[in-house]
């Protein structure tokens, strides 16, 4: 998953990126509006951080110009007012929730998780397919009720996939979100990773969880589960 | 006599009786003094006319014939009399006219050539004006004697013209009273209409109808127009401009402490800390909502669509608890109107709806209605506010379940706005099973 962090204070965007790399996101920072709304519109981007306060493009602006330009990822804006209109403006604008500064980081990864899975469909932090269900506050995994031990990046190729389920997802959309680098990516690495899950999901081939559809890309498979 | 015009009406009224009183006694006595004088002619003329047809007689007195050329002086009680009366005052001879009257025999004699005019009484109450020539006559044999000729007139005959003078006088003064009286109430309306125009302004910019007065006033009060304008205007970009200031200084420090917290990580030793940050940004969280509340809210004061707010904040509500499923519904008349600030009606929607939703488990009610002032009550499905921890839940940094996120002032903040529109809260039971906030805002 790639985030998009626009916040002019130097040591706030510095931490926020840095705890939300270790959570395992790809993330692009922006420390103002401009450059904010350059990211926003030219990177492939799943979620975005901002900042209501910044310089040169105000927030609830780049907001409305991103919506404006069809970009219809989920966007959780930081503010320092506690007034209620600067909270609805920006949800009228776009935004589709909203974190009071200061803040605890823990809220802000709950938030942005639960609008993940939300732009995806899920309704909770568990994503419950046919035998497989993945819990994206714990990041665990569990095969028939069974644990399996993942590798960070095997849980974001999964996560990734599962947050779509049902969809297809194509190779390069997959080596934007999940590399950090270009020269990182390689098309032949993500089919290797998913051979790997494969067997760790199905080891015996019989719920075929991961799709291939030649030249589209691939599609998780399972049914999700009507969640209560 | 609190009402100008009142006052006004008054001092006219006083002043105009006053002149009238005065003008019609002085016409009164003129017009009187002429009549007098005109019946004194009349007199002198009646003693000529006696000494016209006056025949000397053989006893040396003086005869007048049966038939005189005045017709009143024939006619008994006709109110017009004469007589004559020798040196001792004796009755020579008295007009028909006078027969049966006590025509007073105590009029003086004036001397030989003069005339002398009395007011008398008569035996029958009837005042007479009476004049009286003393004449020296020469007989034919060179004799001469004096006599004194009266004329008199019953004053009567004076009163009746007077009298219906005094009666066309009261009708015409009346008229005049009474056009004047009509004509300065008019007037008075007319200047005070301006008056009338800025007392009703000034409501209407204090009930939120209007933003300014006009600039449609009389000279004399366009001054005080155009000042309370720039008075109001200063004070609304004063408001603005601290309230600015506050979201400013609110957010420069709150971006650092942010920024503190994010850095400090969440091991065990950073714990107190945390608690001193988080100390702090309720400090900081508190005092500038409530400065903010604080400040002058004494004009400016604007009708805010209740509705539209509340379908607004729902909306922005149902982005943030999307996952929830809330069933957000509001029932009230379109046209109910909050007369105050805009941001302090959002503040304590999005403070009380916030609540809700985060509490409720499924519905969320929004009554409003307009009964002894704007009455609004935001319930919802959940557990509700035990009775006993009310006065705890509006006091600030207390957060009753501290298993859910949030500051622990919002509350507070609304007690304090509601307090500060003279308003009234209540936290009661809802039917729906949680927590009914009650809300009621006077009307100015």
């Amino acid at each position: 998953m790639r985030l998009l962090v626009v916040e002019d204070d130097d040591a706030l965007r510095e931490s926020l990126t840095q705890q939300l790399l270790a959570e395992g996101y790809r993330v692009e920072s922006a420390a103002d509006g401009q450059e904010g709304l350059y990211f926003a519109r030219e990177y492939p981007i799943d979620l975005a951080i901002i900042d209501l306060g910044l310089p040169g493009l105000p927030g609830i602006d780049l907001i409305k110009q991103l919506r404006g330009s069809g970009h219809n990822y989920p966007v959780l804006i930081l503010t320092a007012r506690d007034g209620w209109q600067d909270k609805v403006d920006g949800l009228q604008a776009g935004a589709d929730d909203y974190v009071s500064k200061p803040f605890h980081f823990p809220e802000v990864s709950a938030r942005i998780n639960a609008l993940l899975r939300r732009a995806g469909g899920w309704g909770s932090a568990i994503l419950d397919c046919g035998e497989v269900r993945l819990d994206t506050a714990a990041q665990t995994l569990f095969v028939s009720d069974e644990e399996i031990d993942l590798t960070s990046f095997e849980y974001q190729l999964l996560e990734y996939l599962m947050m779509r389920a049902g969809e297809v997802v194509s190779k390069t959309e997959l080596t934007e979100r999940l590399y950090d680098q270009d020269y990182e990516r390689d098309s032949n690495v993500i089919e290797v990773f998913i051979g790997r899950l494969r067997k760790k999901l199905d080891p015996d081939n019989v719920t075929k969880p991961i799709e291939t559809l030649r030249g589209r890309g691939y599609r998780f498979a399972l049914e999700r589960n009507v969640q209560e | 006599m609190r009402s100008l015009r009142a006052r006004l009406l008054l001092v006219t009224s006083v002043l105009l009786a006053g002149a009238l009183a005065i003008v019609g006694v002085i016409l009164d006595e003129s017009v009187r003094a002429a009549l007098d004088e005109e019946q004194r002619e009349l007199l002198d003329s009646k003693i000529i006319m006696l000494l016209a047809v006056a025949e000397p007689s053989q006893e040396q007195s003086l005869t007048f014939p049966p038939d005189l050329p005045e017709q009143r002086f024939n006619n008994p009680g006709s109110g017009l009399y004469a007589k004559v009366r020798d040196r001792s005052g004796a009755f020579l001879w008295r007009s028909e006219s006078a027969l049966g009257l006590t025509f007073d025999p105590d009029t003086p004699l004036p001397a030989p050539g003069e005339q002398v005019y009395v007011r008398q009484q008569t035996s029958n109450g009837d005042t007479l004006l009476t004049v009286t020539l003393g004449v020296v006559w020469t007989f034919d044999d060179d004799t001469e004697r004096y006599f004194a000729l009266s004329a008199a007139e019953s004053e009567r005959a004076i009163i009746a013209p007077l009298e219906r003078f005094r009666g066309q006088m009261f009708a015409a003064f009346a008229l005049v009273a009474i056009a004047l009286l009509i004509g300065m109430g008019l007037v008075l309306s007319w200047l005070l209409r301006p008056l009338g125009q800025i007392a009703g302004e000034i409501s209407a910019v204090e009930s939120g109808h209007r933003a300014a007065l006009s600039d449609e006033y009389p000279s004399e009060l366009s001054g005080v127009a155009r000042n309370l304008n720039a008075l109001m205007r200063s004070e609304q970009r004063r408001t603005e401009r601290y309230q600015q200031t506050l979201a400013n200084l609110a957010h420069s420090l709150k971006t650092p402490l942010a920024a503190a917290q994010a850095n400090l990580g969440d091991d065990e030793a950073a714990q107190p800390v945390h608690s001193q940050l988080q100390r702090m940004e309720q400090i900081v969280r508190y005092q500038l909502s409530r400065s903010a509340i604080t400040t002058g809210r004494t004009v400016g004061k604007t009708r805010v669509p209740v509705f539209d707010e509340v379908s607004q904040m729902l909306g922005a509500l149902d982005k943030v608890y999307r996952s929830k499923n809330v069933r957000g519904e509001i029932e009230m008349p379109a046209d109910l109107v909050f007369q105050g600030d805009k941001g302090d009606l959002v503040e304590i929607l999005g403070n009380l709806l916030d609540n809700a939703y985060k509490w409720c488990r499924q519905r969320v009610l929004i009554v409003g209605l307009e009964d002894a002032g704007l009455n609004l009550v935001i319930e919802d499905d959940g557990p509700g506010v035990p009775a006993d921890a009310v006065a705890a839940a509006l006091r600030r940094g207390t957060r009753l379940d501290e298993t859910v996120p949030g500051s622990g002032i919002g509350l507070a903040v609304v007690a304090e706005l509601v307090a500060q529109y003279g308003g009234k809260l209540e936290i009661r039971r809802s039917d729906l099973g949680g927590a009914a906030v009650h809300l009621n805002f006077p009307r100015s």
